[in-house]
């Protein structure tokens, strides 16, 4: 069974970079989202 | 580096003369190309990732989807980078002002490594090789990165 089987280097490095995109995917777009809804309570209150 | 004098050199080469003197040049081999081309890769990317998720497609092998839309998510690239370099170029100094270029740039370019150095060689192999939660997890981060690079592209527009 592919469970009981230890990541490659590939599989490692792809697990460590999806992660990485995805925090940083979060992150960002929450500030960007964030920033528009002050922007949107200054302008409509 | 410096990188406004690209840039203005950019906006006055003969791409950026030819996309700022003649709108029907920019807006059918520059925006029209562009956007279909950012179609068929935003397809290609969904396609496959959304196999590898498990969401469709679930009768045919998850290897042949990945090998099939990577040759299109290919050639649509290679029509975004050249049709965005030409829209670029006309409004070069624009750009370089503008976050959500350098957003959407950064955001291109870590899809582009993610794509050739690490999704495309994790895949090429047979994906029963692969635990199930890691090509989950590609999946995921790739739809996210090009949605990124999509949702920022746009933003460009309204900033």
């Amino acid at each position: 069974m592919s469970d009981k089987k230890s990541l490659t280097l590939l599989q490692k490095i792809a697990a460590a970079s999806s992660f990485g995109i995805i925090v940083a995917g979060i992150v960002y777009w929450s500030i960007q989202v964030q920033s528009v809804m002050e922007l949107l309570e200054m302008a409509y209150g | 580096m410096e990188l406004l004098p690209f840039f203005e050199w950019a906006e006055t080469s003969f791409l950026g003369y030819i996309g700022k003197t003649y709108g029907g040049v920019y807006a059918t081999f520059g925006q029209s190309i562009h956007l279909m081309s950012l179609a068929v890769l935003g397809g290609s990317v969904l396609v496959t990732d959304l196999r590898l998720l498990g969401v469709i497609m679930r009768d045919v092998p998850s290897e042949v989807v990945a090998d099939q839309a990577h040759k299109w998510f290919r050639i649509a690239l290679g029509f975004i980078l050249a049709t965005g370099i030409f829209m670029a170029a006309a409004v070069a100094q624009r750009m370089y002002y503008n976050d959500f270029f350098w957003a959407k740039m950064s955001a291109l370019l870590v899809g582009i490594i993610f794509v050739f150095a690490i999704k495309r060689p994790l895949l090429k192999g047979n994906h029963a090789d692969i635990q199930p939660w890691l090509l989950k997890l590609v999946a995921v981060a790739s739809i996210l990165i090009w949605f990124s690079v999509a949702a920022t592209g746009r933003w460009i527009g309204f900033s």
